[in-house]
């Protein structure tokens, strides 16, 4: 029998809210990001609910996918902006719309916004959740 | 007889005038001593005979007194002497004999001498006069009378403004007048004689004085020669020269003349600036070997020896040059044998015409097109590829999102498992598989995204042992030997390089369908120059590639079945394929003919000489430093 030693977060662990229409690749980024304890993570998979989710969790990052098929990433990501209570709080756009050479650099930037290349391995996310956060505070 | 002198004489006599006709006079004696007083005509006959014979024999009449010699006046002159007989003293006789010998001699002499001088007066072709101190003709010869006499009745005492016309009848007697002041000689002055009516000829005269016994001055003689057809040739030749010196000069071409050892005898002025020199005297005398560099004067030296030796021109060749400053020349060259009176080579004359700036804009105009034919492949690229491109994108989208669950979720099972092996094992295998799908589609959209033609210089032996490299699993796979005989002289060749490989992949993945019991793989690299266009060179050669282009062969050799004639001619075509249905497209070799041709390249396909197999032979212009050459 395999046993998963559950990790409980360090004290100081960031917050990570992760949204994608997709249920199973946000438990999959969960379970990864909160297996390093370096990362709480909640996810959430209706984009609509963004603001509303994100005022109560209070994330340090949020994970966005772009494209979803209630309201698409560009569109949550307007909303977040607008509100005084979440418009600080930075974003990585997570895409599979990128081209082969955005693909092949993983994390990137473009026209002022972060992006993460799926697929995505969980080295990449990490190294680019710490690099924005690094640059955010 | 007893001379008075001590001279001894042998006489004999003869008697009648018959005898003495018998006889050579000058063979028998020096002297005749005719007796007068056997009667007068006897005499006058004797004396005229001996007389007439005009010989060096003296002939002394003996006559009785003067009333007696009185007798014979007419004939008088014909005797060289006399004697009275009643007033012979003793011893006179012999002396007188003696002197009338001298005399005649003397006389003889003189005639003959008088006989040569009138002999070359008359016959000499030339006019010969004698003028008097006032330029008045006193004597002229046969020739000078004949031509200027003949409106005359005798030409003594004229003058030549009698003869000629004011203009030359001044000059003429200038000069006589100069000559007989200082005494010194006219020696061939050209004059021109301008007769009266108009007409003129020109002569050759030496003029100088003439003088007598005491050397006084008593006048001039001259002789004129006639050289009016001579002078008529020389300003024909005069004016033909002219005319080629100032056509050469003018052309609008460069000409010049060499010699069998390659030295310019002629050269025009625009062959001059050709040559990058200055002047004439800087070329003439030089060869080739002082204006180019060593390898393309040998080029151009051995094609002149080739006219020269096999006597036989050649027209509108296009011949690159490199001047010695580095500056680029094309010029369109005709060049001759030129021969001597007997028909033998001396050397050569060529005519060059400056065709840089054509060949200049054929440059930029063959660039013009290569861009074109760039642009166009994109374009057929592109629009190939854009539907499968959208398609592949959509597909690759759909796919990455389950994709990378999965990845994550081997991501987070392999840092979690610590045992047994044999599930991290499974888990380690899943990530590989994922990675492999991963890869699939990066494939798939490196594809479907448009590529840019780059064109830059590469080394195609590189290119080939990379290629090479690559595929050995598959050649090992097929047990096939490779053979790679790559020459270190090879130069750049402009390519896209990852086009360019698709070629060889396409070669090779060939060769091993053909090989599928094993065998050699040959891959040879050599440099060609392209020498001339003769028939020996195919048309599709000649249209690629410029004489002294350098080309890089690529020979592809595999130990094969070989070709049928079907398949040597069709291979190139589109979905021609020799391979069981499911093994390969057939675009194979049509694309790579593609891409070849893309690159201003050949490529034919033909079975091998030495062995059973095919060669495949890829001809590809090598790069010059200049990017838009051809």
């Amino acid at each position: 029998m395999i046993k998963f030693h559950k990790s409980s977060p360090h004290k100081d662990a960031k917050r990570v809210l992760v949204i994608d229409d997709e249920p199973t690749f946000t438990r999959m980024v969960k379970l990864n990001l909160e297996g390093t304890s370096n990362y709480i993570v909640e996810t959430l998979n209706e984009s609509r609910r963004a603001v509303e989710v994100a005022k109560e969790f209070t994330p340090d990052i949020i994970l966005l996918d772009v494209v979803m098929p209630e309201m698409d990433g560009g569109d949550v990501a307007l909303n977040l902006r607008n509100r005084s209570a979440t418009k600080d709080i930075p974003i990585i756009f997570v895409s599979a719309m990128v081209s082969l050479q955005e693909s092949k650099k993983g994390f990137y930037q473009s026209g002022g916004e972060h992006f993460l290349a799926k697929p995505v391995d969980k080295e990449t996310l990490c190294g680019a959740i710490e690099t924005v956060l690094s640059t955010s505070q | 007889m007893d001379t008075g002198t001590g001279g001894q004489y042998t006489i004999r006599h003869v008697e009648t005038l018959d005898k003495l006709r018998s006889f050579n006079l000058e063979s028998i004696c020096d002297a005749i001593l005719l007796d007068m007083r056997f009667g007068r005509d006897y005499s006058l006959e004797t004396i005229r005979y001996i007389g007439e014979q005009q010989v060096g024999v003296a002939l002394i009449a003996l006559c009785r007194d003067h009333e007696q010699l009185q007798r014979y006046k007419e004939e008088i002159h014909l005797l060289d002497d006399y004697i009275l007989a009643e007033r012979l003293v003793d011893g006179e006789l012999s002396t007188r004999i003696t002197h009338a010998i001298r005399r005649r001699l003397k006389e003889q002499e003189l005639l003959r001498d008088k006989t040569l001088l009138q002999s070359l007066l008359d016959n000499v072709p030339d006019a010969i006069f004698f003028k008097d101190r006032d330029s008045r003709f006193t004597k002229v010869n046969r020739t000078m009378d004949t031509i200027y006499g003949k409106y005359h009745k005798s030409l003594i005492g004229k003058t030549d403004f009698d003869l000629f016309a004011d203009e030359h009848a001044r000059a003429a007697y200038n000069d006589e007048q100069e000559i007989i002041r200082t005494g010194e000689s006219m020696i061939g002055k050209l004059e021109k004689e301008t007769f009266q009516d108009g007409h003129f000829k020109w002569v050759n005269t030496t003029k100088v004085a003439l003088k007598d016994n005491q050397g006084r001055m008593i006048g001039t003689m001259g002789i004129s020669r006639n050289i009016t057809e001579l002078k008529k040739a020389q300003d024909t030749l005069a004016q033909e020269r002219t005319l080629l010196k100032t056509i050469i000069e003018h052309a609008l071409a460069g000409i010049f003349v060499k010699d069998l050892t390659g030295r310019y005898l002629v050269v025009n002025r625009r062959h001059i600036k050709y040559l990058g020199a200055q002047t004439e005297a800087d070329v003439i005398g030089k060869t080739l070997y002082d204006f180019f560099g060593h390898e393309e004067a040998d080029r151009i030296s051995e094609a002149d020896q080739t006219i020269m030796e096999s006597d036989q021109g050649i027209e509108n060749m296009v011949d690159h040059r490199h001047r010695a400053d580095g500056s680029e020349l094309w010029l369109l060259t005709s060049k001759v044998p030129l021969r001597d009176d007997s028909d033998r080579c001396i050397g050569l004359v060529g005519i060059s015409l400056d065709v840089t700036e054509q060949k200049l804009n054929e440059r930029k105009l063959k660039s013009t097109i290569q861009t074109l034919e760039e642009t166009k492949l994109q374009l057929i690229e592109a629009e190939k590829l854009k539907t499968v491109g959208r398609l592949a994108a959509g597909v690759a989208h759909e796919v990455k999102n389950p994709l990378n669950v999965v990845s994550l979720g081997v991501e987070y099972l392999e840092s979690h498992i610590e045992e047994p092996e044999e599930l991290l094992q499974i888990v380690r295998d899943m990530s590989e598989a994922v990675k492999k799908a991963n890869d699939v589609i990066f494939e798939l959209l490196d594809y479907s995204s448009p590529h840019k033609v780059k064109m830059e210089p590469a080394n195609i032996n590189e290119l080939i042992s990379h290629v090479l490299c690559l595929m050995r699993h598959n050649f090992n796979e097929a047990g096939i030997q490779v053979e790679e005989l790559l020459s270190d002289d090879t130069k750049p060749v402009r390519m896209d390089a990852p086009k360019m490989e698709q070629v060889f992949i396409n070669l090779y993945l060939n060769a091993i369908s053909v090989m599928k019991k094993g065998g050699t793989l040959t891959v040879r690299t050599e440099m060609m120059r392209m020498k001339s266009t003769g028939s020996n060179v195919s048309s599709a050669m000649t249209e690629l590639f410029r004489i002294g282009d350098e080309i890089v062969v690529v020979e592809v050799l595999d130990t094969g079945t070989g070709l049928s004639q079907e398949e040597e001619r069709k291979a190139f075509d589109p979905f021609y394929s020799t391979k069981a249905t499911g093994e390969g497209t057939g675009l194979g070799l049509s694309v790579t003919r593609s891409i070849v041709e893309m690159h201003h390249g050949m490529i034919t396909l033909k079975n091998r000489n030495d062995t059973p197999g095919a060669c495949v032979r890829l001809l590809l212009s090598a790069s010059t430093n200049n990017t838009d050459d051809d």
